[in-house]
């Protein structure tokens, strides 16, 4: 027929701009920025790290003026650090997670809802492009809220001590910096892996936003049910209060001034404080293949739907 | 021309669904040019669309864009541009961010994409709403936008789902000229409709799909003149009906006569020979026929003759 005869030109294009996951990456974290909840957030945060800073700032101060009433002799107890930024990261646990919960839900769900997947499926991207944007969004996300206020913290303390001392404190306390980047890594992956399960098995967003925050809201009773059961049953329960792990991940190193709060270090009922404490928290090697387990189904479910509009035919 | 260079050749592609067969061995080429998809609800056309954007895998046979098998082969979608039947895009970004975006998806830069989302834009009329929510475009904002995402990469191939749908009269004509100004630059259109005059208005060719099957190919005329069996309404203009009545019920390919104002209408399962023995009626001078106008060569009437 005639209409063939003119024939076709090769594909002559090639990739000019950056990695198309990237591209994905960025939109998806442009899009959370839109969301004014999110973007509120991230100012309450801001307010909480900054009152945290204000008032170890005001105990620096005194602790200096101490110095010089008492000729440098004694020097004030500030509050160990550890415990401020777990305070602080106990403060904004909600915030952390509703954050999540409210960008991590869109994040699949948003383009089966508006259909915009059957764009992205005509367009030159592999399952794997599309499954590393939507999975790096929430880990960048979640920086600014668990990870750089701690070491914002860290920083600062350690650049308000005496002149000559910043970089030995900071040192001495480096064990700080590392328990912060577990709590966010352990956050990120958990968290990453849940919305992306959830998102990505359902267009209704309003449905993943109720289970996810069932499962997070409601990890205390699961955990409070494992304490109460034997054996690895108990030890699943007790690592699916995803929140808890979180801070698990941060103290558990520095878990005596933990159960010193809960009835020190003497015995109570036959069980040493500790061991009262520790029969709450989960092991953390559960803790690391929950984070695994939850992050490869919800890579792998993310990666599935990208592949083919098979399963919805 | 051989397959390699063809935009998209179906060669006896099935599909099916568990036990529901939407596809029943398709074969078809289709070049430079708009074909128009034609078929009712149900007929395989959405199945189709979605083999040659690669979003499904035949079960039997194969389809080639390009020369190459689409399905989990991203790259040939570099060429590819699809304009969904449904409203595809994020309603919370503006036209402009959203194109921009879908447009650096396949793979240009930020500045190249810019440039192919303003060209795009402009080129279907949406140059004075860049900036506004997608969320608050008309329905034939949002066919536009649609249009303008598939064309923004300049691909060769483009698919058109249902693109007339919700367009007013003015937009109608607006985007029937800008498909047929893109066929006519050589690129290959594919346009799904079951609405039959859209399809007639911007195709010269048309493939008629029903039951998973291609009941027929090729212009409507081709059409009409490869179904000799098909039936057709005739309408002969007199002053003396009842008088032309008499002598057409005596014509043998005649099979129904019916009274209307100003002539008969007849129905007719063998139009040559009736045709042949109404213009020897209207020579011999017994009866005056002012005209004789054929009601349904169409592409309606045949479409509705392939799928009933």
């Amino acid at each position: 027929m005639a209409v063939y005869a003119r024939g076709y030109r090769t594909y002559d294009g090639d990739f000019r701009g950056p990695p198309v996951a990237w591209t994905i990456f960025r939109e998806g974290v442009a899009q959370a920025l839109r969301r004014k909840g999110f973007r509120w957030i991230l100012n309450i945060t801001a307010f909480i790290l900054l009152a945290t800073a204000g008032m170890i700032y005001i105990q620096v101060i005194v602790e200096k003026q101490a110095q010089r009433l008492t000729g440098g002799m004694v020097r004030a107890q500030l509050m160990e650090l550890d415990q401020i930024i777990h305070g602080f990261h106990a403060t904004t646990m909600f915030l952390v997670s509703l954050g999540a919960v409210l960008v991590g839900s869109g994040l699949v769900a948003d383009d089966l809802r508006t259909r915009a997947l059957s764009l992205f499926l005509v367009r030159p991207i592999r399952p794997v492009d599309y499954m590393l944007g939507k999975a790096l969004v929430l880990p960048a996300l979640l920086i600014p809220l668990a990870l750089l206020p701690g070491l914002v913290l860290w920083l600062l303390v350690g650049l308000w001590q005496p002149p000559g001392e910043t970089w030995t404190f900071l040192q001495e306390h480096s064990d700080i910096a590392w328990n912060v980047t577990r709590f966010y890594l352990v956050g990120a992956a958990q968290l990453t892996g849940l919305l992306l399960l959830l998102s990505s098995r359902t267009p209704r967003r309003g449905l993943v936003i109720g289970l996810s925050a069932a499962i997070l809201f409601g990890g205390p009773v699961l955990r409070a049910i494992g304490r109460l059961v034997l054996g690895p049953i108990g030890t699943l329960l007790k690592s699916l209060d995803l929140p808890n792990n979180m801070l698990w991940s941060f103290t558990r190193d520095r878990r005596e001034w933990q159960f010193e709060g809960q009835g020190g270090g003497g015995r109570w009922g036959g069980t040493t404080g500790e061991e009262r404490w520790l029969q709450w928290q989960p092991d953390p090697t559960v803790i690391y293949i929950v984070c695994f387990v939850l992050l490869a189904a919800g890579l792998y479910f993310t990666w599935r739907r990208a592949r083919s509009v098979e399963v919805d035919a | 021309m051989s397959a390699a260079q063809a935009g998209i050749v179906l060669d006896r592609i099935s599909k099916w669904y568990g036990e529901v067969m939407a596809l029943n061995e398709v074969s078809a080429e289709f070049g430079p040019g708009v074909t128009g998809l034609l078929g009712p609800n149900g007929a395989g056309k959405s199945t189709l669309i979605k083999l040659i954007c690669g979003m499904l895998q035949p079960n039997l046979g194969q389809v080639l864009v390009n020369g190459k098998t689409p399905f989990n082969r991203p790259s040939v979608m570099t060429r590819v541009g699809l304009c969904p039947e449904q409203d595809a895009l994020y309603p919370q970004t503006s036209a402009w961010n959203a194109l921009t975006y879908l447009t650096r998806l396949q793979g240009f830069s930020a500045r190249d994409a810019r440039m192919g989302a303003r060209r795009a834009l402009e080129r279907v009329g949406l140059e004075n709403d860049l900036g506004r929510s997608v969320a608050g475009y008309s329905k034939g904002m949002r066919q536009r936008f649609k249009l303008a995402q598939a064309l923004a990469h300049d691909p060769d191939v483009i698919i058109l789902d249902e693109p007339l749908n919700g367009l007013d009269p003015p937009g109608r004509r607006t985007f029937s000229e800008l498909i047929r100004a893109l066929g006519a630059e050589g690129k290959c259109l594919l346009v799904s409709s079951h609405i039959l005059h859209e399809v007639e208005s911007v195709a010269r060719r048309i493939v008629v799909l029903n039951f998973g099957r291609v009941l027929a190919d090729g212009t409507s005329r081709e059409l009409r003149r490869e179904l000799p069996e098909f039936p057709l309404t005739v309408r002969l203009t007199t002053s003396e009906p009842a008088e032309l009545a008499r002598h057409i019920v005596a014509i043998d390919g005649a099979r129904r006569v019916e009274h209307v104002d100003g002539g008969l209408e007849v129905l007719t399962h063998h139009p040559a020979e009736f045709f042949d023995a109404v213009s020897e009626l209207a020579t011999s001078g017994t009866v005056p026929i002012e005209a004789v106008t054929p009601m349904d060569e169409d592409l309606e009437a045949v479409f509705r003759y392939l799928t009933q």
